[in-house]
């Protein structure tokens, strides 16, 4: 069963008459009852996590005998911290926070690559001069800490340049307030609410880090070895009902635009549905590629694995890094 | 159509017309203006509400900062142990009503951060610097830290804190201005007393107020699903409204105004004034639908065209009343000069009261109908003579034709002459004759004379004067010797002095020998059977009846056989056309040419047509008089 404090209750529904359909053919065998899983998402409820409501509502999860439960991440919750400690037996990863974690030993085992590109990107003033990377060279820049700070630091080393960086936690308050000349954005996120905050686009110089070189992939699905270890087919069935999720969501936006507003208004989450439209419409692309051909929805890129294993060692982030065949298969 | 329209309708629809339409045009001048005042009443009374407004929020906000103001300054100049700390915060929590909770963040390792806030009642306690609360990632130390300076944070969601919206006031503390940052001390208010009091505004029918955070996020709204999650520009991307969103950036900086915009969902028209709240960052708007002015608009509107409707029908009324009143004479007038028209004379006309321009029509018409019936009685007495009178001159039309020889056959001895006449008179009576006989046997006497003038007198003139002739051609006088016996007797007592031109001949009508003579007229043409056409040689004779005793010579000619004498009075030569143009003796001349061989009656008859031809129809202006003679082959 899927559940969530702000679960909807429809996907319960299909999931259950999937189940009735399923012990009609299997009327001889009494049913197995479905498989609990914890799945922990990076952040409080939003349109990042559109596959898992999808699979939820649409019944993906039960249809494979699986009992979801999604825990949303958000300050103070750690995916990678709950997934070592037990409180999680699936979570949503970024590749750099799965790394660092595999360097300190407590490595989830990848199941899944959902984001396959990089949305990170730099916004900075265009009235405090900044025009090219060059001129952020000295610039007071506000940057996330882990997992976004490898990308971020790669950019700049990649690009020569060596802002003074300023700490940024849960907002871009201190960029619009003028405390700094530049910050990190998500193109799907905090990008657009500068928008939302009356910034216009013109008025801002964006650096999307994939167009520099910097495309580091993000989003995976990631288990706990323990539960990988005893649930290896219901690892695999999390990652491909999640999947199944993003394409119902690909197939229709809209639809998948009012599951999420579902969830965030139950939960809460300050924000709205054109906030939330926007980010499910940026993020698609980088999760099915436009041209088809670049990487295997669902499935690591292994060149980008490799780049991003590469940064995280050139940066020291980590020591060393497991091939990517190791990475995959897991344990 | 007006023109179809009896006059009292027709004045009084050009009347109510001209007049409605000034009406009308009053009336829009009056709604654009009372509009006009009625949206300056609205926009003071929308920056008045605004202003109003934000001043009582200012009043809160601006008591916050100054007690957290103050407790960093106490922090900074007495650096107190924390027990101390949470004495000072204790206090602060139990003395201001509007502060919820109130904390000082020391870093350090550990770091302090005593916290008091209110709990069931009262205040309670809480070190936040311990339990791995990553006080240093929040905007209300982080702000204030990197700006060094004062902020209102954006305003939150407490799940903590009674459910409610939140803001916190965050000052730094540096141990001394512009040092070192010491930490931040902060002061937590719940924003429930916005609601209220926004609630509160009488902003009239469907108007409401919002507040929008620095960032332009709703903080309070009459719909609270919005509160908090909807920011203007997430609306205003969200229904395509480019406007929404260029309010929205004027009031987050601060900016003050008052526009008109189509409200997002509903797209209904409404004023907006919004005005800051002075030291948040804050912006207060009173919005107003606009049916609040069109709706009084539309009830004074109504009212106006009720009365101008009312009005209308009014003047109407009166205006048909008065111009009936005034086109009443003349109806009467116009059944009367129809009658007048349909030949009853008689028939009485309405009385003239007044002397206004109906009245004197009326007279006018009276004058005319008495006038009209005096001349058609004088009318009738002259018809009546005149009737008389054309009776008497056709009686004297006949006499005087009856002077003149109408048989033009003669019996035999004298078959040879073959001779004939016309005489048209250009009026009843003519001044013309003509004349034929025979003297004795073989001389055949024959004239044409024409008196001057024309009517009655000539008439009477030429009777005497043929009868004087033919008198004494009959005593045997030669037509020379006749003509100065004539002459000599219309002379005498001739006080009209009226005379003649005649042109006679006496003809052998056995040898052809011709003795004539002329008194002033036009010589006669001799058409000459061999060939040839000649004039009648000119011999000396003055007008008759002038002058006594003048003498006339006499002429010689010979008519041979199928020869012709043409003789004509001057009404043949002199006759004119439309144009003018006589037909003059050339023309006679090729007429005859033309018609030689024809009989003397035939001759006439053709120069009479040619002339008819030639004039076409030209009022006859003298009399015409022709004769033509030819004497046959004996034997």
């Amino acid at each position: 069963m899927c559940s969530d404090n702000a679960g909807p209750g429809r996907g319960s529904r299909v999931a259950g008459a999937l189940l009735l359909a399923a012990g009609i053919v299997w009327a001889a065998a009494p049913p197995a009852p479905p498989t609990p899983v914890r799945l922990m998402l990076t952040w409080t409820h939003q349109a990042q996590f559109t596959g898992c409501y999808m699979a939820c509502e649409r019944g993906l999860f039960a249809a494979r005998g699986l009992a979801v439960e999604l825990v949303h991440g958000g300050p103070g919750r750690d995916p990678v911290a709950s997934l070592a400690d037990g409180t999680a037996d699936t979570a949503l990863l970024w590749l750099c926070s799965a790394l660092v974690a595999c360097d300190r030993g407590s490595g989830p085992v990848h199941v899944a690559q959902y984001v396959n590109a990089s949305n990170l990107a730099v916004a900075a003033w265009k009235d405090r001069g900044i025009a090219s990377i060059s001129d952020l060279d000295g610039r007071r820049i506000s940057a996330w800490g882990d997992p976004f700070r490898p990308a971020l630091q790669a950019f700049f080393k990649a690009n020569a340049v060596e802002p003074v960086l300023v700490p940024q936690y849960w907002s871009v308050n201190l960029f619009l307030r003028r405390g700094v000349d530049g910050c990190s954005v998500m193109d799907y996120n905090e990008y657009h609410m500068l928008m939302l905050a009356g910034i216009d686009a013109g008025e801002l110089t964006v650096f999307t880090l994939r167009d520099h070189g910097i495309n580091f992939p993000e989003d995976g699905l990631y288990a706990a070895p323990a539960f990988h270890a005893a649930h290896p087919a219901a690892a695999r069935h999390v990652a491909d009902a999640v999947l199944a999720g993003w394409r119902e969501a690909a197939r229709d936006p809209e639809a998948a635009a009012d599951v999420v507003m579902r969830y965030v208004t139950a939960d809460n989450v300050a924000t709205n549905r054109t906030h939330m439209r926007w980010m499910l419409r940026r993020l698609l692309p980088s999760i099915f590629p436009a041209d088809g051909v670049s990487w295997t929805p669902g499935v690591l890129s292994k060149d980008r694995y490799d780049e991003t294993a590469h940064w995280l060692v050139t940066l020291g982030f980590v020591r060393a890094a497991p091939p990517y065949e190791k990475f995959v298969r897991g344990p | 159509m007006f023109c179809r329209l009896k006059l009292a309708p027709r004045l009084a629809m050009l009347i109510c017309l001209g007049t409605g339409a000034i009406l009308a045009t009053v009336a829009y001048f009056d709604y654009r203006q009372a509009r006009d005042v009625l949206c300056q009443e609205l926009e003071q009374r929308a920056r008045n509400v605004a202003g109003a407004t934000a001043r009582a929020m200012e009043i809160v906000t601006g008591e916050v900062q100054k007690i957290v103001a103050q407790t960093a300054i106490s922090l900074r100049t007495n650096p107190f142990p924390v027990d101390r700390i949470y004495q000072l915060l204790e206090t602060t929590v139990r003395e201001h009503k509007e502060i919820y909770g109130t904390a000082v963040a020391l870093p350090g390792d550990p770091p302090v951060i005593p916290f008091v806030y209110r709990e069931r009642g009262g205040v309670a306690r809480r070190d936040l610097g311990t339990g791995g609360y990553s006080f240093e990632t929040f905007d209300w130390y982080l702000l204030p830290r990197e700006l060094r300076a004062p902020v209102w944070t954006e305003p939150y969601y407490d799940e903590g804190g009674g459910d409610s919206i939140m803001v916190t006031y965050a000052v730094p503390v540096f141990d001394e201005p512009g040092g070192r940052f010491q930490g931040v001390v902060t002061g937590d208010v719940a924003l429930d007393w916005l609601r209220e009091l926004l609630a509160t505004l009488d902003l009239g029918d469907g108007g409401y107020a919002f507040l929008l955070s620095r960032n332009g996020t709703l903080i309070s709204h009459p719909d609270p699903s919005v509160v908090m999650r909807e920011s203007i520009f997430s609306v205003a991307e969200e229904y395509g409204q480019p406007e929404a969103r260029r309010i929205g950036q004027c009031m987050i900086r601060g900016e003050s105004g008052f526009v008109s915009y189509s409200a997002l969902r509903s797209a209904e028209p409404t004023w907006l004034a919004y005005t800051p709240v002075e030291g948040t960052g804050w912006s207060l708007a009173a919005v107003f639908p606009q049916r609040q002015i069109t709706s009084k608009l539309m009830m004074l509107s109504r009212l106006q065209i009720f009365t101008g409707v009312v009005g209308l029908l009014g003047m109407i009324a009166v205006v048909l009343a008065v111009a009936y009143s005034i086109s009443k004479p003349i109806r009467a007038l116009d059944q009367a000069t129809q009658a007048l028209a349909g030949g009853n004379l008689e028939a009485p006309l309405p009385a003239a009261r007044g002397r206004d321009e109906v009245a004197q029509l009326t007279r006018s018409f009276g004058n005319m109908q008495r006038d009209l019936r005096r001349h058609i009685a004088d009318l009738a007495d002259v018809t009546a003579a005149k009737a008389r009178i054309d009776g008497d001159l056709a009686t004297a039309r006949r006499i005087q034709l009856d002077l003149l020889p109408s048989r033009f056959v003669f019996e035999p001895p004298r078959p040879m002459v073959d001779i004939h006449a016309i005489l048209e008179p250009a009026k009843a009576v003519g001044g013309d004759f003509y004349d034929f006989f025979f003297g004795d046997s073989r001389h055949l006497f024959v004239a044409v004379g024409d008196v001057s003038g024309k009517g009655v007198p000539a008439a009477l003139f030429m009777a005497v004067s043929k009868a004087y002739l033919k008198a004494f051609v009959k005593h045997g006088h030669a037509p020379a010797e006749a003509m100065a016996h004539v002459n000599n007797e219309l002379a005498v007592e001739n006080d009209e002095a009226l005379f003649l031109t005649v042109f006679c001949a006496s003809v052998d009508i056995e040898t052809g020998a011709c003795n004539y003579a002329c008194g002033g007229h036009s010589p006669p043409f001799l058409v000459r059977a061999a060939g040839g056409i000649e004039t009648v040689p000119t011999v000396q004779g003055p007008l008759i009846g002038l002058d006594a005793g003048r003498s006339f010579a006499a002429g010689e000619f010979h008519l041979a056989p199928g020869d012709l004498l043409f003789v004509s009075s001057d009404g043949v030569s002199e006759a004119e056309n439309a144009e003018k143009a006589l037909f003059g003796e050339e023309r006679i001349a090729q007429t005859l040419e033309r018609l030689r061989g024809a009989s003397a009656e035939g001759v006439l008859a053709g120069v009479w047509e040619d002339l008819q031809a030639f004039v076409a129809g030209a009022p006859q202006s003298d009399d015409i008089t022709m004769l033509a003679l030819r004497l046959k082959a004996t034997g």
